[in-house]
Order: structure tokens, then sequence, then C-alpha cells
């Protein structure tokens, strides 16, 4: 059948990456004498892979729909449309999830994945071991690694660029989609998965995947590795091994954070207040609180992210101001209940944050590691120097806004449009 | 997944928390909180988890000082003093003026090192600050045992996390004493150090061929040599596969790796394979 279709806006198949956002995508058919009437479909490409959904127009309350019929003019004009993953079925495989275009005469199928950032507890072997591998390659190659590059930028000197303040969820967001997109280059099926620490992960400290890890109240210990874990090779600041013992029975219990000052929960998180001013308070716990279950580097600032752990402990914090904005309808950028800034560079909403602007005079650092944020094939946004601001509306769901879209989404946080 | 219904549980999850916490008797006010803190009569365990409540109502903003005066007072109970060190070591985390008082706490950490049940959460904490005196004093503590405030994988753990030439320099020598291939533990620590220096490659190689070792610490041998130098990992899984040939390997060490399980050398297989994969 002679059309063609873009994924993202792409025609590059690295492109073929959708999240449970509305991607912007193209059809045409190759100039002909007549219009041509083409279905939009999808369906999983193998048993739980993932399906998609369509977007006919962008506005509150519209809602995706199974298949979408469209005219493609005889001139082979582009018709736009959008589509997105359906929420609860997303991908496990590459390119497990499949579009067809079905005209009287034909069909074209074009294969994609909708790859989504998951409960790491729940995660199928090989999407664990794949993401597994791509950090650990991330990690071995080239002195300095890319992981230590980004270890770089975590670090005490750059504490007030990251914490203390309302910059810090945007910062780690901006973070993890640093690491996301370095791990995607290696395997474009990887996603940031999350680790609820509000929950009992016993598919998580295990040898094959963050490691066996002991209990005990103040000392750490080297997690315990399955042989053909990937992060045997893991390696920082030139000595083997992770160090973490945890204060509680991991395989059984959720962190407890410290008596006195527990790790809240995901209903107390989101019941910290409908505003930023008070839900950004959940630095403390369960941010925090999940660090400080742990002995060993998760506990410290500067060497928490030598654990590989630490990213999917982000993720979840990540997870939980995802799910915040999605309850409370917070996407607009200029509504302080959205994002409450501060007076120091950084924090302000229209701020660059460090150190993917390369600004290395006070306040800033005087270093910055990296070269900008990485860069994604199915998005240009936020591009390589990201503000405050590129990182709310991270699901591009402001209806008539330039979307924001960063390119990922979480298994159990939903998109609609917003105003 | 219907989004309507998902968004109405959510809905009801944060209503039923604000309902308990409104139901909940009177909160306590921070001042009974500050005041359970310093009732010495009350049980250690209740003051220590009324501190948690104390450092976490004053907020990002504020210096923690009762939780620094807790751990700072050598009179206090340890079990409260251990909590002051979890607790600041949380609000380091998120505090916005932490700049302001880690010095403060670094102080009160070298000061609880003295304090037997103190010990082993301070230098973690301090260890991973790199402090260079707590180094040191963990450094004398391997030279002179008599002196030693820790176990010594324990040191050497603790030293893993700076590690510097004399660090190096320690290790190395424990890793040619022939007494301590009975401590697994600390031999295993001093195989991981050796990672560091690319000087050690001969001696990695050589925990890696003999079976006496045990499989931990030739596993870990073999994380070291595959970081210092990918191109031997060929060689190390030669010497893996054939470990009673190796060249130099003595009488002694031949015997042992003749012993060495199936299982154990199937797990060091294993996990070459797995460096190879992670290189490749």
């Amino acid at each position: 059948m002679p059309i063609e279709i873009k994924i993202n806006d792409s025609e590059d198949p690295t492109a073929r990456y959708i999240t449970y956002a509305p991607s912007p995508c193209k059809i045409r058919q190759t100039p002909a004498a007549a219009a041509l009437t083409v279905t939009l479909s999808s369906q999983a490409g193998a048993a739980g892979g993932g399906e998609a959904v369509f977007y006919a127009n962008r506005a509150v309350g519209a809602q995706p729909t199974p298949t979408l019929t469209l005219t493609l003019p005889a001139a082979g004009t582009w018709v736009d449309f959008s589509l997105g993953g359906r929420p609860g079925t997303p991908s496990i495989d590459d390119l497990d999830c499949l579009l067809i275009a079905s005209s009287p005469s034909d069909s074209l199928t074009v294969p994609l994945m909708v790859r989504v950032r998951k409960n790491a507890n729940k995660l199928k072997a090989r999407e664990r071991d794949r993401f597994l591998l791509a950090l650990a390659k991330l990690n071995s190659t080239l002195t300095p690694s890319a992981y230590q590059i980004l270890r770089n930028m975590h670090v005490q000197a750059a504490n007030p660029e990251e914490h203390g303040g309302p910059q810090f969820l945007p910062w780690h967001r901006t973070y993890l989609l640093d690491l996301e997109r370095q791990l995607q280059a290696i395997d474009p099926s990887v996603s940031m998965h999350y680790w609820r620490f509000d929950e009992p992960a016993a598919n998580v400290f295990t040898k094959l995947f963050m490691g066996e890890t002991r209990q005990s109240p103040d000392t750490p210990f080297l997690v315990a590795l399955d042989p053909g874990n990937p992060l045997v090779g893991w390696v920082t600041d030139s000595v083997p091994g992770i160090l973490r013992s945890a204060t509680f029975n991991t395989l059984t219990q959720a962190a407890p954070g410290l008596p006195g000052f527990e790790l809240l929960n995901q209903a107390e998180t989101l019941a910290l207040g409908d505003a930023y001013p008070q839900f950004r308070s959940m630095e403390g716990t369960p941010h925090g609180a999940a660090h400080v279950s742990f002995n060993g580097w998760i506990s410290e600032i500067p060497t928490a992210p030598k654990d590989p752990l630490f990213f999917m402990l982000h993720s979840n914090v990540d997870r939980l101001w995802a799910l915040w904005q999605w309850l409370n309808l917070r996407t607009d950028a200029g509504d302080p209940d959205v994002y409450t800034g501060q007076n120091r560079d950084g924090r302000r909403v229209n701020d660059t944050m460090w150190p993917w602007n390369g600004i290395v005079t006070a306040p800033r650092p005087n270093f910055a590691p990296g070269n900008g944020l990485a860069a994604s094939p199915q998005t240009t946004t936020p591009g390589t120097k990201p503000t405050v601001r590129s990182t709310i509306d991270y699901h591009g769901s402001r209806v008539g806004a330039p979307a924001d879209w960063l390119g990922f989404s979480y298994d159990d946080v939903p998109f609609d449009f917003t105003v | 997944m219907d989004t309507n219904d998902y968004r109405r549980k959510i809905e009801q999850s944060v209503a039923k928390v604000r309902a308990r916490q409104s139901r909940s008797p009177m909160r306590a006010r921070p001042a009974d909180h500050r005041a359970l803190v310093s009732d010495k009569k009350a049980a250690a365990k209740t003051r220590a988890e009324a501190l948690g409540r104390v450092t976490r109502d004053e907020g990002a903003d504020a210096v923690p000082s009762t939780a620094l005066d807790r751990l700072s007072d050598p009179k206090e109970s340890p079990v409260v003093r251990l909590a002051a060190i979890k607790l600041l070591q949380h609000k380091q985390i998120f505090s916005s003026v932490a700049a302001d008082w880690r010095p403060a706490f670094i102080e009160a950490l070298r000061a609880a090192v003295r304090e037997p049940k103190l010990r082993a959460a301070a230098l973690q904490v301090l260890s991973l600050y790199k402090d260079r005196p707590t180094q040191e004093l963990l450094l004398q503590g391997i030279r002179e045992p008599k002196r030693a405030l820790v176990p010594l994988h324990d040191a050497l753990r603790l030293l893993s996390n700076d590690i510097h030439a004399d660090v190096i320099d320690v290790a190395k020598k424990l890793t040619n004493i022939r007494q301590l291939r009975k401590n697994k533990a600390a031999f295993m620590q001093a195989v991981r150090i050796l990672a560091a220096d690319p000087g050690s490659i001969a001696t990695l190689e050589a925990v890696l061929a003999n079976g006496a070792y045990g499989v931990d610490a030739r596993r870990m041998a073999a994380t070291a040599i595959s970081h210092l130098s990918p191109g031997a990992l060929q060689r190390t899984q030669d010497a893996e596969r054939a470990p009673r040939a190796r060249r130099g390997a003595g009488a002694g060490k031949r015997a042992a790796a003749a012993k060495a399980p199936a299982k154990a050398r199937g797990a060091l297989a294993r996990h070459i394979e797995t460096l190879q994969r992670i290189r490749g």
C-alpha cells in the first residue's frame, strides 16, 4: 500500500516509541488519482504486548478511541493524528505493539513500543535483565563512564542546585530523564523503572536484581549478586561492589524511615496538600526517609548514586509527583499552586538548571559535568538546557500550550488533557 | 484501566488519610515532643521517637539543634544518640541550611566514635564524608591491631569509600599475608581495594587462578581485573577453564583448585561470562 507513516513526526525507526501521552504522528499516501480512506487501529504483536489508542483532537475531556478513520488527500499531503499507549497495556518487549493502517484494498503494519516506566517489583525477567544490562554498560564503557559523569552532578558542592528547595522535584525529574535517555541509547526498549518504597519488594532485593540486601541497624555490607546479574561488573570510584544494608526486611516490609520521622505511603504523600508548597515537603518524607532506611552509599547525597537503587528510588519520587500532578490537574507552570519558586538562580520557574545549562559562575558551582541533557529520537523537548518550566507539563497535557512532552510515562499515571 | 474509576480510587485513598488525620486526637505540640526528649525519666526508645518528631516538625529551614545537642552530649543515652545520628543524616538530605550545621555534625560524629555503641554508625557516616582524621584512625588500627577500633574487614570496607595510596598499600600488604586468607571477609575487602591499583593485576590474577581462595574472592578478583584491563578478561577465563594447568601455580594451589567444588567453578565461569557480556 503506498502509505507512509511518521511516528513522533519522524520517519526514523528509532522514533517509534510512545508513552501514554499522545504522540504527534503523520500519515499520507503517495500522490494518486483519488483520496484514500484509511482506518487506523492497534493490536498487540505478541501475548502481553502493548496497545495504542488514538486522539482525534486535543481538547479537555477528549477521550481516546481504539480506531481512527482518516481521509488521505490525493495530492499526498501529510495528515496529522495522535496516538498514545492504551492505559494498562504497555509493552513488555521492543516493538511488540502494532499500528495498523487499513484501506479497503490493503493494509500497512508499523511495529512500535508503548514504553513506560514500571513498578520494578512487577517486571518480567526479560524487562529486568535488559534494564540491568543497559545500566551496567553505561557504567562500564569509556573513562569516565557516562554513569560517572551523571554521578559527578550529584555531589556536595552542587547541593543547593538540587536539594532543600522547590527545585528538588524538577531537578531530579531532569536527572532521571538524562539517565533514561542514555540507557535508551544503549537499548531503546529500556525505561527508568521505579521502586515503590512504600510496599514490600521481594522481587527487587534479590540476587538477580538490585542485590540481596542484609538487614543491619548500622553496618553496610556488599550486596549479594547472582553471577549472571550484570551488576557483578559494577565498579564505582575504581572499587567493585555495592555497599548497602537495610534497617528493615526488604523482602517482607516497606521502607520504614526513622522512628518519629516515618516514611509516608503513597496516599499520605498525596495528602500532604493540593498546592506545591505543601506537596514539596515530600523531599523530607517519603524521599529522605527512603534514603535513610538503608545504611551505605544510598544514605548520603554525594555517594547515593553510586548505588543503582538510587535511580529507582528517585523514579518513584518522580512518579509520586506525576501522580499528584495528574490528580490535581497541576500542569500550568505559571500557577503558583503548580510550582512555587524561590528567588535564587535555578529555582525560578523560567530558570535553566545546572549543570545542563553549563553555567559555572556563582551562585552555581564552578564546574558543570556533561554536555547538556541527552537527546531523544522521540522528542526535541526540553532541549539540551532544560528550564524548571519545561519539566512541569511532562506529558504535554495542556491544550493550546506548546507541548513539553518529555517522552516518558509511568504505568499507573494516566494521561488527561488539561487547561 | 478505567481512568475515571482509577481517579476515584486515588481520591478515596487520600480522603481516607485526611479523615484519619482529622479524627486523630489533637496532635502533640512540638513543645511537648521537645519536653519528652528532655525527660530523662522516660524510656530511651520513647525519647528517641520524640526526637524524630521534633526533627520532622522543625522543617527543612531550621538547624536541627535538638538532635545536634543530643548527639553531642556524652552523658546522653546511646539509644537517643544513635537516633540523632540517623535523624541528622536524614536532615542533611533535605535541609535548606545543611551546609551551616554540617561541621557541627561532623565534630559530634568524631566524638561519638569513642562510644562503642555508636561507633559503627558514626564511622559509617564519617567514612562516606571522606573524613581524613577518621581514615587515619582506621589505618592506624590496621597497622597496630591492638589499637583497632573495628575488626579488620570493617576497617577496610570503611576505607574503601575513599581510596588513597596509603589504603592501597595496606591492601597490598594484607593480600600477601598468608594468614589473612583465613579471614575471608577481610581478604575480600582487600581484593576490592586492589581494583583501584593497576599495579596489582598480577596479584588479582593469582587470586583468580587459585581455587583455595574461595569463589567470592575470586569473583571479586575477576571484576577487578575486567575493570583494570578489559583485555585481560579472556586470559582470566582461560585461567578459570584450566586452573590446574596454569603457569606458576604450585602444587598446593593445584591441589586446592582440584578440590574446589564444581558449583563454585560454574559460578565463577558465569561471572566472567557476564563481565564479557557487559563489555561486549
